[in-house]
């Protein structure tokens, strides 16, 4: 892994997405991509392929992404609840089911509020689609929704990487 | 990430130069180490490493205990800008936002992380004199 930042708000990256049909990649090449952007990682990059123009976001475009979300009124059970879930997806399952209703509640109220966060950093950052104007509108109009929910959970991996020191930096 | 602030034992690019074949072990700057390498180990998956305070004796705690799968020396090299604009903020010839006119919020995490270390350094060389000076008494 390495430091991929960007160090100004006024620079972006443009990135593909790996649900694309007109991009090929393996699992290992996609993981390998959402480190670097770097396209020469993939196996295969259509010129029909989707571009994505992000922008990297500052300590204030986060705190209002963040705001806009509900970082004020956040389940802070909810959260509590999720840094303390088992990661392992079988025992995770075991783990929510013994949660007492106001506990799943909770939860799932954390969960939206982190997907919240994840469309407002998306609001931020995008800035073009194919060098056309764009908003999170176009993103969410994407279908089918698998391809919709995965388009933006790269995006905001992309996001953090260029954004966001990250544990390497440290 | 380490930085090298006081030379001595720790890992420098003119180690490299001086002795031939050793960038090559250390993975000729950012990538894994070789077998072979002086002082390193190999963990269970035959990858090599070498404990942080091999590389940075003087480091401090939360980075000597580490286990250094590649140059933190290359890494470095990288971030130079913002370790060179961190200093000049601090010498008091530019402010953070004449380097940075809009920054983005990795760049003001990692200004803190270097001020934090940069901090730390300075009390344990303070802490190590201390202790050498009360040693002489």
């Amino acid at each position: 892994m390495a430091l991929n930042f960007l160090t100004s708000t006024d620079q972006s990256i443009t990135v593909v997405v790996s649900c694309d049909p007109d991009v090929k990649a393996s699992d290992e090449q996609t993981a390998k991509y959402l480190q670097s952007a770097n396209m020469s990682d993939l196996e295969h990059v259509a010129e029909t392929a989707t571009r994505f123009t992000i922008k990297a976001l500052s300590p204030a475009d986060r705190e209002d992404a963040e705001q806009r979300a509900g970082a004020y009124t956040r389940s802070e059970l909810g959260r509590l609840l999720w840094i303390e879930a088992p990661s392992d997806r079988a025992e995770r399952a075991r783990w929510h089911h013994e949660l007492t209703d106001d506990e799943r509640e909770a939860m799932s109220s954390y969960q939206s509020y982190i997907n919240r966060v994840y469309y407002e950093m998306i609001r931020a950052s995008l800035t073009h689609i194919n060098n056309e104007p764009a908003t999170l509108d176009d993103i969410q109009n994407i279908r089918p929704d698998e391809a919709r929910s995965s388009t933006i959970s790269e995006l905001v991996v992309h996001i953090q990487r260029i954004s966001l020191l990250g544990i390497e930096g440290k | 990430m380490w930085l090298n602030h006081s030379r001595g034992r720790a890992w420098d690019c003119s180690q490299c130069k001086a002795k031939q074949g050793l960038r090559s072990l250390r993975g000729n700057c950012g990538g894994s180490f070789k077998r072979g390498l002086p002082q390193s180990q190999v963990d269970d998956d035959g990858h090599v490493y070498i404990m942080g305070y091999r590389v940075a004796p003087d480091s401090g705690e939360s980075f000597s205990d580490l286990e250094i799968r590649s140059c933190p020396v290359a890494l470095s090299n990288r971030v130079a800008p913002i370790v060179q604009a961190y200093h000049r903020h601090r010498s008091g010839l530019l402010t953070i936002a004449q380097s940075y006119p809009k920054p983005t919020c990795a760049i003001i995490e990692a200004l803190e992380v270097l001020h934090y270390n940069h901090e730390d350094a300075q009390y344990r060389a303070q802490k190590t004199a201390m202790m050498e000076a009360s040693k002489n008494v």
